[in-house]
């Protein structure tokens, strides 16, 4: 009886919380109809804003295309950079040259680490002989920062002008950024990047250029190219001599007795049809890459080793041969005398 | 008398005719053979000398400029390694330097690449270069040009003077001898040796292959 009454008891008080229970699910039901409202909003918001875009015929990244920009943290305060575009970005994501660069012959989609050094060095002796115009107005480094805004999608390089300081020049290494480029998935187009710390020019009177083929078998190879030697300094950037490169010198070329205080860079006049360039430098040491579009390496591991050796083998043929037939006349002439004979 | 007697008594004198002319002819081999490699050693030697003639001097390291450092030695220098190898124009031919192997009284001079007529003159190169430790040279197997390599062992010395005057020091490592058709194998890179040389067996069947370490340098 007292378990009866117990029971009773503890049904009578789960029947009092229920009545809770039932206003706390009238509540999330009014809020969830609340939110689902919101949503429907939101959606329509959001359709009616592609809507407009769709309408305007602008796309979305051409919107902000404009909205790069570039940070430069560089040390060296009072170094001046000047801002270049060198390639513009095409609809299909790759780059293309600008109109200053277009005559560079350098292979502005190739956006590696080294291919992007390469670029940098090339396109700066490209600079320094062509003086093509700025994307903006060089910029001096004030606490430790050079900024360029409002920028294209696009290639970039920034050029440092060569620094005097205690009685050296210092060379700062250009600098190639793309924009806008891609972080875990995200689109960024707000650069940040560190200037190396510049480099003492070497106190050298000569520059060695040197030229490097990467064609294949070389059909379709110039006999000749020319070849700028490009100095720079604090105040001036101007070509001070250029020469041929052939066959005849080896592809190379050694400048000597040159006047110290300068950066030396060497560019090719012109890059050779169907071919791009790409220079690399260490020390007094240049070398111009030449390297065919599209070449195919075919490796020719068919065929025959040359044959280098004499006819040997046949001597011994020769006489074993010649020693049988000797033998064979004896043997012929004895037979034949045997039955001469035989029949006397 | 019958002429089929008459004909078998004439029979040996076919047989020694016919043996005579057989070994007149093996004679007349051996002695072209001979003259042939006597004519490509006096030509080597007159391309020798005039190579020798034209080689400058090796590049001073302590020289000002450091353009002429970077030819001391351009093996292992990964911005030149892929540079053409210089050469030297003589007689229409142009060389990319001269080798030399003390032990079998060697010193020949290398064209920078090869044909059947190149190689009566002197050893060719048939691929690579010395900046990337790939060379393969190929010589007839005359007396005068790569005959007494065949006879090297294992760490003899070989020498190679390009055309700027660098000399590169190699030893031989090892010496196999491939068919003719494994080209694969004869010009495959490999850090077990950094320059090849090859010439054909007596046969002409198979080829002599030399191959060599650099020893003026570490790897």
């Amino acid at each position: 009886m007292i378990s009866e009454k117990l029971r009773l008891i503890d049904k009578a008080k789960r029947m009092s919380v229920r009545p809770g229970c039932d206003r706390r699910d009238q509540e999330m039901k009014y809020s969830n109809g609340r939110r689902g409202r919101w949503r429907i909003l939101s959606c329509l918001l959001v359709l009616l804003c592609s809507l407009c875009l769709l309408c305007s015929g602008v796309p979305v990244a051409a919107q902000e295309s404009g909205q790069n920009s570039i940070r430069l943290h560089s040390d060296t305060e009072g170094a001046q950079f000047t801002l270049y575009q060198v390639a513009q970005k095409n609809d299909d994501g790759t780059f293309s040259l600008t109109k200053d660069f277009a005559s560079a012959g350098v292979e502005v989609n190739d956006l590696s680490t080294d291919g992007l050094e390469a670029l940098g060095t090339t396109l700066s002796a490209y600079i320094g002989k062509n003086q093509p115009s700025p994307a903006a107005a060089a910029q001096t480094v004030t606490d430790g920062v050079c900024q360029w805004s409002d920028l294209s999608d696009g290639l970039y390089l920034v050029l440092g002008t060569p620094k005097a300081e205690n009685g050296n020049l210092l060379e700062f290494s250009p600098v190639v950024a793309y924009l806008p480029y891609t972080v875990d998935g995200q689109e960024q187009r707000s650069l940040d990047t560190e200037e190396k710390a510049p480099a003492e020019v070497p106190q050298t009177t000569q520059y060695s250029v040197y030229k490097v083929w990467k064609d294949g078998t070389g059909s379709g190879r110039p006999a000749s190219v020319k070849v700028a030697l490009v100095r720079r300094n604090s105040a001036e950037s101007s070509v001070v001599d250029t020469q041929t490169l052939s066959a005849d010198n080896n592809w190379s070329y050694t400048w000597k007795d040159l006047p110290q205080g300068y950066v030396y860079q060497a560019v090719e006049t012109g890059v050779p049809n169907g071919y791009t360039q790409a220079v690399s430098r260490d020390g007094a040491k240049i070398v111009i890459t030449n390297t065919k579009k599209s070449t195919s390496v075919t490796s020719t591991v068919s065929g025959k080793l040359p044959q280098t050796g004499q006819l040997w083998w046949s001597v011994p043929v020769l006489v074993l041969a010649g020693l049988a037939c000797l033998l064979a006349a004896v043997w012929t002439k004895s037979r034949g005398g045997r039955e001469n004979t035989r029949k006397q | 008398m019958s002429d089929k007697k008459r004909k078998k008594r004439a029979g040996w004198k076919v047989w020694l005719f016919t043996g005579l002319l057989l070994l007149a002819a093996a004679l007349v081999l051996v002695l072209y053979n001979v003259w042939e490699s006597d004519q490509a050693g006096k030509r080597s030697s007159k391309v020798l000398s005039a190579l020798e003639e034209q080689i400058p001097d090796p590049p001073d390291a302590s020289n000002d400029g450091a353009g002429d450092i970077s030819q001391k030695d351009s093996s292992g220098d990964s911005l030149l390694e892929d540079r053409q190898m210089p050469t030297i124009e003589i007689d229409g031919y142009r060389y990319i330097g001269y080798l030399e192997c003390a032990s079998a009284g060697l010193k020949l001079p290398v064209m920078e690449e090869w044909d059947y007529k190149r190689l009566k003159v002197a050893p060719c190169r048939y691929t690579g270069s010395v900046y990337k430790n790939n060379l393969v040279i190929a010589g007839h197997n005359y007396a005068r040009h790569f005959s007494p390599l065949r006879w090297q062992k294992p760490g003899t010395e070989i020498d190679f003077t390009d055309a700027e005057g660098v000399r590169y020091t190699y030893q031989i490592s090892d010496i196999e001898v491939l068919p003719p058709t494994d080209i694969r194998d004869m010009i495959k890179d490999s850090s077990d040796w950094d320059l090849t040389l090859f010439t054909c067996t007596i046969g002409g069947q198979a080829r002599y292959t030399i191959r060599c370490v650099r020893t003026d340098t570490e790897k």
